[in-house]
């Protein structure tokens, strides 16, 4: 390492000059790595073996180890191609042969090579060869390698067809399904007659003997229509009947075709077998989808579930047929469970729940009348969501759901079958109909008995489940006054259960109370206890019970003005309160007598980012002596600072903002008092605050790095300008302060310099003063010794001028954790037994984060000891603020829930353990002081840490 | 023409002691070997004197196959093989072969020690019987003797239930056992391949009937459970041993999991216990969940349903309890229906259906006071409800299996006789397929296409497929090979005519035909030949025609012209015995160019 490090430091810098007209020259500093010799030809020099090597398995030992490690220079290519072939020639082993050959694809995929080249030459390889194998891989290189060159060489690609075609005549299935595939992936893009010839070579190998063959045939179908050739729709017949072969490859294969034939050509008319009907071809093709939803086999079944999704276009007939299962009892037609629902409900009398007899069957079936197989739609998706595979089953209900988004009478049918699926033996699936559910919510109005069930499964024990219904109640409809109120007393009963749940059942009733004001009504005196002439009790306003009533109200109340004046005074009281306290889950309600608690919060308003610029630029204006800029500055900050709580559509940029200004205080506090100059001589005290100013300013400038999304192109250099600034200061004050090596910091210095360089000329920015500065002087350095480079730096530094500031940009997100549990209020402190594990519960929501990856979890004993623990990636998930979708936001927005698991040794007492949320930077400035590689990453917290009070007691000896 | 003969001696248009003979290729096997629980007399097992009189049954029958553990499917085997006597293999999967004795035991000791039944097989008499059991593994391809072959599918059903295929010779037959197309919380469904079998024998007893999605019934059963340990009731579920007491079992369990519940439910032993741990061993045979999770928890290792014992009935707060018998007629069932029955807040689920004059039957039917023998009243105010799980395939599942497995007759046998009816129009309205539902005693033929099968040598093959190959592809076009028939003391072989010659040491003679046609033509004899050349090809567009030396070559046949100048020529058309179409084609259509 450290001979790398040595070689690098010592390595020439030259000066490259671009003379690009009309733009200026940008001066580049380039470290010339020099190649390590002799490991770049090894690929060649082993190649160079073959014609030495005496067996056929020498040589193929030769060609493994050529491929284990492949390595080529690009003017070694056609030396390299000649020595392969050229043995290639000699081989009598086919699998040698077969060797070479992939390898000539490998020597094809390499930047540089001559890709016609080496096809010409497999090619030429293949014309006497006989062995099927050679030809199957020779075909498999030429395909491979024809994807590298691009689709305008049609003549190419015409070559290559045409060859194809001729090695078509050969026995071996794979030798036809390579040329099937290049006929597929290369022929050139035609119409018309050329098109149909096409084709119709192609559906001659449909019924070819081998299965691969016919799979490969009606894949190489399914890739010309992606590459927009046009599918003759005639062929549909001759696919329909290979969906009964014997073959699931095949079955696959041609059920994707069939599928995309229906969807490709829904209207054309096809003759129903046996009978004169015509009807779409989409819908045939719907029903032959459905049908394979019987397969014998669980590919085919769990494809086919997949497909029906997509087939958006089928009639509702059709459609509603896929929900419908006749049933019936020794010959007497039964009603479904879904029916007698329905027809409880309709009737207006509830199941009696005594009778064992009440799905007795009805009337008698006329044995004619019933068709057993019957074919097309009929039960597809009450089989597939029946289907022993858990795979079937949950492309099912996705499947369901798609269809149902567009069909809302389907989507009213389909709600049973979804909500069955809530008793789904697997999680997954179980809360995949939930999110279906969610999903198609617009649709469906939920009837009583239907929520009731949906309630059941309320008390999951699982979290994911139990969000996931809460989502959904909150966007479904509910009909009546009786059905909500059941709703809210199981969700409140729920919460009871499973306080953890508070947040998203406050989320919950806020949605429902703000879609059903009118059903609200007439519940808020019982949820609200308001007696008609006597004064109730105050409830507890932080009891959580309470706010989601008070939140289910008060939501309900912004679209019935009747609401309010029902409200008694201490409700009212209770509303100042929870709308400060929590200001997003309740409306602003506009109160006849609020002359009192009026509160006027302050919205996003323009005026802030008008603000925030005046700020920025009256800083910019002022070219004062350093202290006025160092007050302004100050004030700055701190406006910015106050302004980041107001308006949250400007807090990111103000943020940003204020530590870039807090970065600058820094600095201009370290260069102004000069004891960065000769360090060696301070007193103890004076050299401890330089190095913590130091610290503190690499800090910032990590903080200002990682914890930003957004930044725009000029900011990020402007963020990396500065800390090369703070590298530089950093570099003088090892070199003159400490008797340390300056080696690595030089070295990383030099880096970041290189790679300043190059940000800025992707970006097209000029550097600023400083970087300029450093720029011009590095170029002409001779040797960048740490002394030399030190000695340069200083002049540099003590006259740049502070930067400007950037300009807002509103884009910008600081990342930012909230830790939700542990509260860090409880009194009660968690006891175990020392030296054994306990587990405490967490859950912290994240906002912007830039790279989920370096999220983790610092845990600290009172001892000082640390843990940082890296959190499952199943416990980080993605988390939608309210109506967010996935693109609208910027960064990363998480939500961890997971248990940190804590353990020490006996105390005697409680004490506090701090868990925080941190970032852990590996590349961070601060750690690269020394060489040392595996030294702990450096973390920057992302929140206050929150404590939790801990007692582990000695075990009990009980024998 | 070979067929196949089956006689139901059980379960011919009947539910109850399966017992099937099938014959075919002289070998005879026994399917099933069942006793029927309706009756105490000889008549509850199969009536083995049909095989015959006297003596032991080893040198009729080649092998006994049985599908599952269920009584009426393999009741009778320790009374025919120890007491008929027949020592030849048996073959029953794993899990059967380990159950099945336990079963077998337990009916014993109620015919003989309750019922007093003289006349009945031993404990050691079961022992015996078990030890010529060879069990098989799924999918194993397994040869009984030279020629017979089996081999078992998944059949649902019940732990280890198999459906087997039966080969001999170039006839094949599926019998199904009972079998289950729907999969349920602790066994999968039914899978079979395409085995095209001559005969497809199935059970039929849900023949009329087609059912609704198991998930509502299910969540109806957790439901009131729930509904109930929530107002602190107590829920008796009166069940039998085995196979649905393990289903409701994992449904309770992982309900219990996923609400998170905590009131105990409980599991009355015996029987039972012994065969969880059965079910714990052959986790392969279950469903794709517990299959899937039991390297973390084996699912059958319960971790809410615990023991019962007698002194917990009078316990205070929910639970929930299985106990046997599943009719209320006797037993713990019986004990704790009437302590729990005049409590309205407790709740009795009956799982299944109850013969006349039991207890289940009775509170099924909305009584309110049940009488039992010693006078004693019970009032009923504990609600009752009625859930039923079934294992066997529907009408639906049953037209599935067929579908899946294609077979070319159909035999229904378990089942009743009108419902097999309708299913029987049905099979052969909707799939064309001949379909037999024989009486017992009854015995069908089937008969079978005759296959023979010949061997071919691999260069005749590869070379015809080059030959096909190398013309362009057209799907319709017929492929030929020529080769000589050799058939040596036991064996047919299709061979190259040279080798079947170099083989047999015998000279090969060509027997070519030729002709002569006499053509009018001046100009010397070339130009002829040019000409019919152009003729022929124009005629015979599908032929490559060669022409080399002043001869026309089709195949091998020749066509040659000779003669002077001026001079009447002389064309001689000659081909050998395998060309004689094309050789007579072409010397008919020279002659009719002649004129």
């Amino acid at each position: 390492m450290t001979a790398v490090l040595k070689k690098r430091a010592l390595a020439e810098y030259t000066q490259t000059i671009q003379e690009t007209f009309p733009s200026q020259p940008i001066k580049k500093l380039r470290l010339v790595k020099k190649t390590p010799a002799g490991t770049g030809n090894s690929s060649l020099a082993l190649i160079s073996c073959l014609e030495s090597s005496k067996s056929s398995s020498e040589a193929l030992r030769t060609l493994l180890r050529v491929s284990d490690t492949f390595e080529l220079e690009p003017n070694d290519i056609p030396e390299a191609v000649k020595k392969l072939s050229d043995h290639f020639k000699n081989e009598p082993e086919s699998a040698v042969r077969v060797k070479i050959l992939s390898l000539l694809s490998d020597v094809g995929h390499l930047l540089g090579a001559d890709v016609v080249a080496i096809i010409d030459e497999t090619i030429l390889l293949l014309k006497n060869d006989h062995s099927h194998k050679v030809i199957a891989q020779g075909m498999n290189t030429v395909l491979k390698l024809g994807k590298l060159v691009p689709d305008s060489a049609a003549a190419l690609h015409q070559k290559l067809v045409d060859i194809a075609k001729g090695y078509l005549k050969d026995v071996s299935h794979a030798v036809k399904c390579k040329c099937l595939e290049i006929i597929g992936v290369h022929a050139p893009v035609c119409t018309g007659a050329e098109a149909e010839k096409l084709m119709v070579l192609v559906s001659l190998y449909f019924n070819n003997e081998d299965a691969r063959v016919r799979s490969q045939a009606f894949s190489t179908i399914i890739t010309l229509h992606e590459r927009s050739f046009k599918i003759n729709p005639d062929i549909y017949v001759d696919v329909c009947e290979a969906l009964k072969d014997d073959y699931e490859i095949v079955r696959q294969v041609v059920l994707k075709l069939v599928c995309l034939l229906g969807n490709t050509y829904p209207e054309n008319e096809v003759l129903l077998p046996g009978s004169e009907h015509e009807i779409r071809l989409i819908d045939d093709a719907f029903g032959k989808v459905c049908n394979a939803m019987s397969d014998l086999s669980i590919h085919v079944r769990t494809l086919a579930a997949k497909l029906l999704g997509t087939m958006k276009l089928v009639s509702a007939k059709f459609l509603n047929q896929t929900l419908d299962k006749k049933l019936m009892s020794n010959m007497r037609r039964k009603r479904t469970a879904h029916e007698l629902a329905w027809e409880n409900v309709t009737s207006g009398e509830w199941a009696s729940g005594k009778k064992w007899a009440d799905d007795a069957p009805r009337e008698v079936l006329d044995a004619d009348s019933i068709n057993l197989m019957s074919s097309g739609a009929c039960g597809a998706f009450v089989h597939g969501l029946e289907d022993e595979f858990l795979e079937v089953r949950s492309a099912a209900v996705e499947s369901l759901c798609e269809l149902s988004i567009r069909n809302p009478q389907f989507a009213n049918t389909s709600l049973d079958f979804l909500v069955d699926m809530f008793n789904d033996e697997i999680e997954d699936v179980r809360l995949k109909a939930i999110d279906s559910l969610r999903r198609i919510s617009e649709h469906i109005i939920l009837r009583d008995d239907q929520l009731e069930t949906i309630l059941g499964a309320l008390e999951d024990f699982s979290q994911d489940v139990r969000e996931g219904l809460h989502r959904m109640l909150a966007s479904c409809k509910m009909s009546t006054t009786a059905g909500l109120k059941m709703c809210v007393e199981k969700l409140l009963d729920n919460l009871k259960k499973y306080p953890h749940d508070k947040r998203s059942t406050y989320r919950c009733l806020q949605r429902i109370g703000a879609q059903h004001p009118e059903l609200v009504l007439p519940l808020v005196p019982q949820l609200l206890n308001i007696h008609p002439f006597f004064d109730t009790a105050e409830p507890d306003v932080e009891n959580p019970q309470y706010i989601c009533v008070l939140i289910l109200v008060l939501n309900a109340a912004k679209w019935s003005p009747t609401i309010i004046p029902l409200l008694e005074p201490h409700t009212l009281r209770h509303y100042a309160y929870i709308s400060d306290t929590m200001p997003t889950l309740v409306p602003v309600l506009s109160l006849p007598d609020s002359s009192c608690n009026a509160i006027s919060r302050p919205q996003t308003v323009p005026e802030s980012l008008e603000f925030l610029n005046n700020v920025i630029s009256n800083l910019d204006m002022t070219e004062n002596t350093l202290r006025v800029q160092t007050t302004l500055l100050q004030t700055a900050k701190e406006h910015l600072n106050r302004l980041s709580e107001i308006d949250s559509s400007v807090a990111g940029t103000a943020q940003f903002t204020s530590l870039y200004i807090g970065a600058q205080l820094i600095m201009s506090q370290i260069l102004e008092k000069g004891y960065w100059l000769n360090p060696a001589t301070l007193a103890t005290q004076q050299a401890n605050n330089l190095q913590t100013n130091i610290k503190n300013l690499l800090e910032y400038c990590l903080k200002l790095q990682f914890f930003f999304v957004g930044l725009s192109p000029v900011e990020e250099c402007t963020v990396k300008m500065f800390r090369l600034r703070a590298l530089a200061l950093n570099l003088v004050y090892i070199v003159k302060g400490s008797n340390a090596s300056a080696l690595a910091p030089c070295h990383h210095f030099l880096t970041v310099v290189e790679d300043m360089q190059r940000d800025l000329s992707l970006a097209g920015l000029e550097p600023d003063g400083f970087t300029a500065a450093v720029f011009r002087e590095l170029s002409v350095l001779e040797e960048p010794k740490p002394g030399t480079v030190s000695r340069i730096l200083i002049p540099i530094l003590s006259e740049a001028k502070l930067v400007r500031i950037p300009r807002p940009n509103t884009q910008i997100r600081m990342s930012s954790a909230e830790i939700v549990e542990p509260t860090g209020q409880t009194d009660t402190s968690l006891k175990f037994t020392a030296g054994l594990v306990m587990a405490v519960r967490f859950e912290a929501e994240l906002r912007h984060l830039n790279d989920p990856s370096r999220v983790r979890l610092k845990v600290k004993y009172p001892d000082q000891k640390t843990q940082v623990i890296l959190p499952r990636p199943a416990h980080l998930k993605p988390w939608y603020l309210d109506g967010s979708d996935e693109d609208s936001q910027t960064g990363h927005n998480l939500r961890l829930l997971t248990s940190v698991l804590v353990s020490h040794q006996v105390w005697s007492e409680a004490c506090n353990v701090e868990i925080n949320v941190a970032l852990a930077i590996p590349e961070a400035d601060i750690g690269k002081r020394k060489a040392s590689i595996g030294a702990t990453p450096t973390l920057i917290d992302l929140c206050k840490p929150v404590k939790v009070s801990v007692a582990p007691k000695p075990i009990k000896r009980t024998l | 023409m070979p067929d196949i003969k089956i006689t139901p001696l059980g379960a011919g248009q009947d539910v109850g002691r399966s017992c099937i003979l099938l014959s075919m290729g002289g070998k005879n096997i026994m399917l099933d070997c069942g006793m029927h629980m309706g009756f105490n007399d000889e008549r509850r097992f199969p009536d083995f004197s049909y095989i015959t009189q006297e003596g032991p049954l080893t040198s009729y029958i080649d092998c006994v196959i049985i599908s599952h553990f269920h009584l009426d499917h393999c009741g009778a085997l320790p009374y025919m093989s120890e007491m008929v006597g027949y020592s030849g293999p048996i073959y029953m999967t794993h899990p059967t072969k380990a159950i099945a004795p336990i079963l077998l035991e337990d009916m014993r000791k109620v015919s003989v020690e309750k019922k007093g039944d003289m006349n009945f097989f031993t404990s050691q008499m079961i022992k015996d019987c078990m030890k010529k059991v060879i069990a098989v593994t799924l999918h194993q391809s397994l040869m009984v003797d030279s020629e017979i072959e089996i081999k078992a599918y998944y059949a649902g059903h019940v732990l280890g239930a198999a459906m087997f295929w039966i080969r001999v010779g170039s006839q094949s037959v599926v019998y199904t056992g009972d079998y289950n197309m729907t999969p349920d919380r602790h066994l999968g469904a039914a899978w079979i391949d395409k085995c095209r079998p001559d005969l497809l024998i199935s059970e039929s007893t849900y023949a009329t009937t087609i059912r609704d999605s198991k998930r509502c019934r299910e969540r109806d059963f957790l439901k009131k459970v729930h509904e109930c340990i929530d107002r602190g009731g107590k829920v008796l579920i009166p069940v039998f041993a085995l196979g649905r007491a393990q289903e409701l079992c994992i449904l309770l369990e992982t309900y219990w999991e996923r609400m998170n519940l905590k009131a105990p439910v409980y599991f009355a032993l015996g029987l039972t216990e012994k065969a969880n741990n059965y079910y714990k061993m052959f986790i392969t045979w279950t469903n794709q969940k517990i299959r899937k999770t039991f390297v973390q928890r084996n699912m059958f290792d319960f971790k809410h349903i615990k023991p019962f014992d007698r002194q917990y009935i009078d316990n205070p707060g929910p639970m929930v309890v299985f106990a046997t018998p599943g009719m209320l007629h006797a037993g713990l069932s019986l004990q704790i229906f009437k302590k729990w029955a005049p409590n309205e807040n407790n709740m009795v689920i009956m799982p299944g259906f109850c013969v006349q004059g039991t207890v289940g039957h009775k509170i099924l039917n909305g009584a309110k006071r049940v009488e039992f023998e010693n006078k004693q009243i019970v009032e009923v105010k504990m609600s009752v409800e009625y859930m039923s799980f079934s294992a066997h395939a529907d009408a639906k599942g049953i037209m599935q299996l067929i579908q899946h497995c294609e077979p070319k007759n159909v035999m229904l046998v378990h089942g009743e006789a009108e419902k097999m009816e309708f299913l029987k129009q049905k099979i052969q309205q909707e799939f064309n397929l001949n379909c037999y539902n024989p009486a017992n005693g009854e015995t069908c033929v089937i008969n079978t296409p005759v296959k023979i099968p010949i061997d071919v040598s691999l260069p005749l093959l590869k070379s015809e497929a080059k030959k096909f190959n190398a013309l362009p592809p057209d799907p319709k076009r017929r492929r030929t090979l020529h080769g000589v028939l050799v058939m040596r003391e036991n064996s047919v072989c299709l061979m190259d005519v040279e080798e079947a010659c170099r083989e047999a040491g015998i000279n090969r003679h060509i027997i070519r035909f030729s002709s002569t046609v006499h053509i009018n033509d001046t100009g010397p004899a070339l130009s002829t030949a040019h000409k019919l050349h152009v003729f022929i090809k124009e005629n015979l567009p599908q032929w490559p025609v060669t022409f080399a030396e002043g001869e026309i070559s089709i195949e091998s046949v020749l066509v040659k012209v000779e003669g002077d100048e001026n001079e009447q020529k002389n064309v001689y058309v000659s081909w050998t015995n395998q060309d004689e179409d094309l050789g007579s084609y072409i010397l008919n259509m020279l002659n009719q160019m002649g004129q």
